[in-house]
Order: structure tokens, then C-alpha cells, then sequence
């Protein structure tokens, strides 16, 4: 099942033009009855109109040709506003597209809006966002997830059938787990980082939300790749990676702790037993030492870093400014009013982290950590061909639950972190309902640059799950 | 220096206004005292995380570009002349 291939397939019968299906997407999106948008893509239509052309000519070309896209809010498009869902970003206009965004257009992709976020991808709920929060599509009252949560819900809720989204600690898998859709985190360096707006450099990419895996895949496809303008940016190594007869699948034993929501470790344990019956997989428990405190690592490591590459946004460089009685009284009046409260507790976190006195106790212990888990994954994946595990440890939690504990909020990324910081490829895929009616979802890790293994064992599942 | 005076430091350290230091003062010891769990762990043989081997440390040359698209970095300033920003003055 592919919705880009149900797409092209109805240009190329002439069944519908492009402007036809942007317009079927737009309305629904327009409604914002998610809060999913921050703002639009106004040429849109026009920009589909020169498309509808190509489509009477006969000339669709493009593996995107006329699919609608939406994309987050931290991804510069040439034109259109970036605001990283933050005031002190509120009025920025990109001027440049970013690498992914190239790669979208020249495949023939027609972009639709930029969609809500955490301020800055700081956040697992869409919460900490100042146009305020998302809700999911499943339930209104609950959280789609963060911080990538605008753009799980578009997907979700038919506002777009693709979206981009970026990953630090989660902030794909999450949303996409919690809105019932497919979420992929790419290999460290799979995907261009440039005109992706920093949170912590060493952990973000940038990674595809479809509903269906062959779509991940396709869009995966486009924007994958080296970049001379990011030089952390990877060749990807292109062969041929066929899933074994009967796969060997690691499931983290923290699955089943008591941290985790009843519900979610039946479900886990219900589709274990489909893999072993469809005699897809077997499956063994594996432990990991460091995993639980990949969350105290992952907060050390990205608050640094974002303390780092937030610096920037002091009233002169970007838009939002507020008259001070003298320069430093500028900075510090900007910064306070311009930021929200979750950004400005991580980049004092991250001050304090590297300040001296400080910086050996935290920053450099939790690189060590990072050392180790790293080493852990790379041993583990030795032995198996996949790691399976949740994605969080609740299912999408109520609005405001966890505003008031940062720490609670945290631990919802428990099984995400570990992955961003050994620099891994993960996969949040969906699986069931919930007895009341909410998206349960589970994930596959796998070694460096092995993503492909990913859509064929998924595809394989797709056909169990929905026939 | 006790947590007060510290989060007073760090919060002229990343510019941001003393008055809200109230607000983080209620979580930020916990944060804290969260991130000492990796005390836990024996790490005496580790190294510190540096780069993925998968990427290559790579420099290229410092050519200037002429940036061609002025227009749509002036959209972002209210005022210009010529290739000039038009500021207010930061103080008031």
C-alpha cells in the first residue's frame, strides 16, 4: 500500500489533477481542528496549477510528483516563516531552503505548511509550543506527542499524507506513536541537518511520518544522501539488505518493567507471539545496563548543546527585540519574554552542565555513558538482527498531566534517547488500538545505515496487520 | 556557592532576567540531583563519546559566495538602504 504511488497513479489516468487533491488535503488542513498548522504555504496552489499542466501534457516526472507535504516549523523553506514555535522566531522568513526541502521540490513535492511543534523540539507532548498545544487526533483532551506532534497528527488525520519531521530524543517516533502512523529516525548522518534550526547538533535528523511504510520509504529515499553543506552528512552506502528467512529479534527485558503501562507490554507480548506464528521471527530478551540512564545522559548532552545553539538569539540577529536601557539589558529583556519556560530551564541546564567546576562531574561523565551505550547497542546488534521495544512507556498521556514535573515529562522518553545518542537508526511503527481507542505503537532499532531492513520486515508485517 | 547564588550565575551567564530565578528554582535542584544518577555507574575504562566512525571529519575551503537572494533577508528587517540593515538603537 503506498498513498505517493495511489497519488501518481491517479495523474497518470488523468483521474484527478494536482490541484484537485492539494485542494481535498488543504481544506482539511485549514480547518486546524488539531492545531496541527502554524502557517501555510500560500503558493501552493499555484505552484500545483503549473503542475496541472505537466499532468495534461503527459509529463509527470518525479517520484514525488504533486504530493502534498507538510513540514515542521524548524525546517527553513525559502520565503515562508520559521518559527521553531517561538516567539522570538515569530516574524523570521527563511532565506534559503533547507537540503531536504531541495530534494522535495526537485521531486516534484508540493509542500503545504509548517506545523506545530515543542519551542525549539524541546518537549515530548507539543505542549511548550507558543501558538499554543496540538491535541490528538484520537482524542482531543490527549497530547499527539512531541515534539514533532504537528506533523504525526497531519499524517494521522489526513491533512497531509506526508510529513518531515526532526528527531533529538524522540521527538519523531513519539508523535507518530502516539498518533498511530509510521515515525523513521534516521542513521546519524543519513539525512542533511542544513537549514534544520539546532536544538543539539550531535543528535538531530531530520526523518519522514507516513501511514503507510512503503511511503517512509519512498520519502526516505529522496531526502537521504550526502551534502557538501553539512559536513556531518554521510554517503549513504547503497547494497542490498534482504531480512533472513526467520529474523533474530532483541527484546529490551526493560520492556516488561513496571514503568510500563499494562496495556502496552500485552500488546507487546501480543505481537510477539503474531511475529512467532507468521514464523517471521523468534525473539530473546537482552538487557542493557546503561539504559536506565540514557535519560540523564540525553538531558546533560542535549541541554548543553542547546545552550550552545540557542546563544544566537539575542534581539539582534532574529526578528524579536525588546528596547533595553543598555545592550546587556536588551539581550536579557529578549531573551526572557521571547523564549518560553521549558527552552529557558534547558539552556540553563546546559550552562550549568558545562560551567567550570561542573563540566567534568556532568558533561564528560555523561560522553562516557554515551560510550557505553553505544558499545551495548553494537554488541547487542551482533547478535540480532533487530532491537524491538516500546516507544513510550504510557499511552498518550492527558493535556496538562505532566506540565507541572519536568522529570515526569522526561521519563516519557525512557526508550527513545538511548538510540539518538549511539547515532542509530529507529523505527516507530503502529500496531493496535488500545482498549479505549488509542494508537499503540512499537519500535525496531538496527545497525548503521541499515534503514532498508526496516521497510522490507515492515512491509512483511503491514500485510499481516491490515491483509 | 550555594544553588540560589548558582542559578543567579547562570541565569547572567545565558542572559537571561535574575527575576526568574523564583520560577526554576522549584525544579531545577531535582533536575540536578537526577543527572547525579550516572554516579551510579563504574566508568573508570570509558572514554568519552567524540564522533560516530561512520562520519569523517571533512574541512572545505573558505571560498566567498556571493549570496544571491538579499531581497528575502531584507524581508526580516522592517528598514534597509542598499545592503544596509536600518536599526533602531538597542537602548533606550
Amino acid at each position: 500500500m503506498s498513498e505517493i504511488k495511489r497519488i501518481i497513479s491517479l495523474y497518470k489516468n488523468k483521474e484527478q489533477l494536482p490541484s484537485e487533491v492539494i485542494k481535498k488535503y488543504l481544506e482539511k488542513a485549514r480547518k486546524n481542528e488539531f492545531n496541527s498548522f502554524i502557517s501555510f504555504n500560500e503558493k501552493v496552489l499555484e505552484q500545483a496549477e503549473e503542475l496541472d499542466k505537466k499532468v495534461k501534457e503527459g509529463k509527470i516526472k518525479g517520484r514525488l510528483f504533486g504530493i502534498p507535504v507538510s513540514i515542521k516549523d524548524n525546517i527553513l523553506i525559502k520565503g515562508l516563516k520559521c518559527t521553531c514555535a517561538s516567539k522570538i522566531l515569530e516574524n523570521y522568513i527563511a532565506p534559503y531552503d533547507a537540503t531536504v526541502i531541495e530534494r522535495l521540490k526537485k521531486e516534484g513535492a508540493l509542500i503545504t505548511g509548517k506545523t506545530n511543534m515543542d519551542e525549539f523540539a524541546m518537549g515530548s507532548s507539543n505542549e511548550y509550543s507558543a501558538f499554543g498545544p496540538a491535541s490528538n487526533p484520537f482524542d482531543k483532551e490527549r497530547v499527539p506527542g512531541g515534539s514533532s506532534g504537528g506533523s504525526a497528527i497531519s499524517v494521522s488525520a489526513d491533512e497531509a499524507p506526508l510529513s518531515l519531521g526532526s528527531d533529538t530524543g524522540g521527538s519523531i517516533r513519539l508523535p507518530a506513536s502516539f498518533c498511530g502512523v509510521y515515525g523513521l529516525k534516521p542513521t546519524y548522518g543519513a539525512v542533511s541537518r542544513y537549514g534544520l534550526v539546532a536544538f543539539a547538533s550531535s543528535l538531530d535528523q531530520i526523518g519522514p511520518f507516513a501511514k503507510y511504510i512503503e511511503d517512509v520509504e519512498i520519502l526516505f529515499d529522496v531526502i537521504k544522501g550526502k551534502d557538501e553543506k553539512d559536513k556531518t552528512s554521510a554517503y549513504y552506502p547503497e547494497r542490498e539488505i534482504k531480512p533472513s528467512y526467520l529474523l533474530k529479534i532483541g527484546v529490551l527485558k526493560d520492556s516488561f518493567s513496571d514503568k510500563v503501562e499494562d496495556e502496552i507490554k500485552t500488546s507487546l507480548e501480543e505481537f510477539i507471539k503474531l511475529l512467532e506464528k507468521e514464523k517471521i521471527a523468534e525473539f530473546k530478551e537482552f538487557e542493557m545496563e546503561s539504559f536506565e540512564y540514557a535519560i540523564a545522559v540525553y538531558y546533560i548532552v542535549a541541554c548543553a548543546e542547546a545552550s550552545s545553539n540557542l546563544a544566537r538569539y539575542d534581539g539582534v540577529l532574529y526578528g524579536f527585540k525588546l528596547k533595553g536601557n543598555n545592550l546587556w539589558d536588551m539581550y536579557e529583556k529578549t531573551r526572557t519574554e521571547g523564549f518560553g519556560e521549558e527552552v529557558k530551564r534547558r539552556i540553563m541546564l546546559g550552562a550549568f552542565v558545562l560551567k567550570s567546576g561542573y563540566y567534568e562531574e556532568y558533561y564528560v561523565k555523561a560522553q562516557k555513558v554515551r560510550t557505553k551505550i553505544l558499545k551495548e547497542f553494537l554488541k547487542n546488534l551482533e547478535e540480532f538482527d533487530l532491537l524491538l521495544m516500546p516507544v513510550s512507556p504510557t499511552l498518550p498521556f492527558k493535556k496538562g498531566e505532566k506540565l507541572k514535573d519536568p522529570i515526569s515529562m522526561y521519563l516519557s522518553d525512557i526508550f527513545t534517547v538511548s538510540i539518538n545518542l549511539a547515532g542509530l537508526p529507529a523505527i516507530a511503527f503502529p500496531f493496535k488500538l488500545s482498549k479505549q481507542g488509542l494508537p499503540v505503537g512499537f519500535q525496531f532499532v538496527s545497525k548503521f545505515f541499515t534503514e532498508k531492513l526496516f521497510f522490507e520486515v515492515l512491509k512483511k508485517i503491514e500485510k499481516i496487520i491490515h491483509g | 556557592m550555594n544553588l540560589k547564588e548558582e542559578i543567579k550565575k547562570i541565569l547572567e551567564l545565558v542572559r537571561l532576567s535574575e527575576k526568574e530565578e523564583k520560577k526554576y528554582f522549584e525544579h531545577f535542584p531535582k533536575i540536578i540531583d537526577f543527572f547525579k544518577k550516572i554516579d551510579e555507574l563504574d566508568l573508570k575504562d570509558e572514554k568519552p563519546f567524540f564522533y560516530l566512525e561512520h562520519l569523517k571529519t571533512e574541512l572545505r575551503k573558505d571560498n566567498p559566495e556571493e549570496f544571491e537572494n538579499k531581497e528575502l533577508i531584507f524581508k526580516n528587517s522592517p528598514k534597509f538602504k542598499g545592503n544596509f540593515f536600518i536599526t533602531e538603537s538597542p537602548i533606550e
